[in-house]
């Protein structure tokens, strides 16, 4: 599966143009909410310096703090960047012969409907029992569940219709350009960590970003289907997401990265009865 | 008093009881684990060859239900048949080479 570097990079066919928008918007913003990273890093690198006697050079460090995770966000988008990291930090583990051997064996399955389908740069094995799958960057994470699972190729078909085209790049791309705490603080530091890990400037765009990835999930599926997996991606769906989903209040309007998943499976067979 | 906290609340609840369920999983999985070890089922390429004479043109999962096993079980055995020339696939649907 793992095929020269420049069949991964992205290409002008794989875009999606209406990502571009909402990211230049992100970007954007995140340059003003930069300035609270770099007033914070210099205020840190100054104590540094004055307690422990050292000749730091806050400016300098404060502004590559500051700045950097722009320009690893963008570097992520046409740069296949951090799969490594993402493997550690899930938990992950390089697939073993047999487990490699049902991954070709599904994605052969799929190329039999297109034969010119592209498989992920690189794919790990989470060790968890219940089926699941996502896609980051170039790279695709599986459950040990789902590798020994028969909905294996409908949701391999779906994650590819995310890595085959700009979603799995652009998700990274935006979560790399925040930093850490990711995650809200506790009080007293709630918003001085809101202010400099840039959460403060995903928060105005997350509605539209949302609606994009709501719809991003349904061409996906879409994919999927015209792989001839959509009857099996709708039963997969049926039978381990649709558990998942609970009242949503004002679902269009909020930061739900997903459809109802009860839509999407009326999706996908309608889309079944009609190829 | 903020909306969100009674949702959030409910939530981490949601998200202890699903660990519970996971941990249970985990524990009814060694336990079955423990129970098959006794009785080792273990699959040779002479098995697979035996189903595609029968089922010729099973994609690998449909082998492994056959079979009555996990695709890991059986994944390994078809691909390096294949390389040995005994079985063929075509866009995912095997059969024994003739």
């Amino acid at each position: 599966m793992q095929s020269r570097l420049r069949d991964h990079l992205i290409g002008l066919a794989d875009l999606n143009m209406g990502w571009i928008p909402l990211y230049v918007a992100t970007l954007l913003g995140q340059w003003f909410f930069a300035a609270f990273r770099y007033f914070a890093a210099l205020l840190a690198f100054w104590l540094l310096g004055t307690i422990f006697g050292w000749d730091l050079p806050a400016g300098t460090l404060a502004l590559i703090v500051a700045l950097a995770p722009l320009a690893i966000s963008v570097a992520t988008l046409v740069l296949p960047l951090g799969s490594w990291w993402f493997q550690q930090q899930e938990g992950g583990r390089g697939p073993s012969e047999r487990e490699r051997a049902v991954f070709e064996m599904a994605f052969e399955q799929l190329r039999g409907a297109d034969p010119n389908l592209r498989g992920p740069r690189r794919w790990f094995v989470l060790d968890r029992p219940e089926p699941n799958a996502c896609a980051y960057a170039d790279t695709l994470m599986v459950t040990r569940g789902l590798l020994d699972s028969p909905a294996f190729p409908a949701v391999l078909a779906h994650e590819l219709g995310h890595l085959n085209s700009s979603d799995a790049r652009v998700s990274a791309a935006l979560y790399r350009i925040t930093t850490w705490p990711r995650e809200p603080a506790e009080k007293p530091f709630k918003l001085l960590a809101f202010l400099v890990s840039g959460r403060i400037g995903m928060w105005p765009l997350r509605t539209p970003w949302a609606i994009y990835w709501r719809r991003r999930e349904q061409v996906a599926d879409s994919y999927a289907a015209k792989l001839g997996q959509g009857p099996a991606l709708a039963a997969y769906l049926d039978s381990y997401a649709l558990a998942g989903d609970l009242p949503t209040p004002f679902k269009d309007f909020g930061g739900s990265s997903h459809p109802w998943t009860e839509h999407r499976i009326d999706r996908l067979q309608r889309l079944g009865a009609n190829s | 008093m903020a909306r969100n906290r009674p949702s959030r609340g409910i939530k981490a609840q949601i998200e202890n009881e699903i660990a519970e369920l996971d941990r249970e999983r985990a524990r009814l999985v060694a336990a079955r684990s423990a129970l098959e070890r006794d009785t080792p089922k273990r699959f040779s390429q002479d098995d697979i060859a035996a189903y595609l004479a029968e089922h010729p043109g099973s994609t690998y999962i449909e082998i492994a239900d056959g079979l009555g096993t996990l695709a890991r079980n059986i994944a390994a055995h078809l691909n390096r048949g294949k390389a040995a020339g005994r079985f063929q696939t075509e866009s995912g649907k095997w059969s024994l080479k003739e």
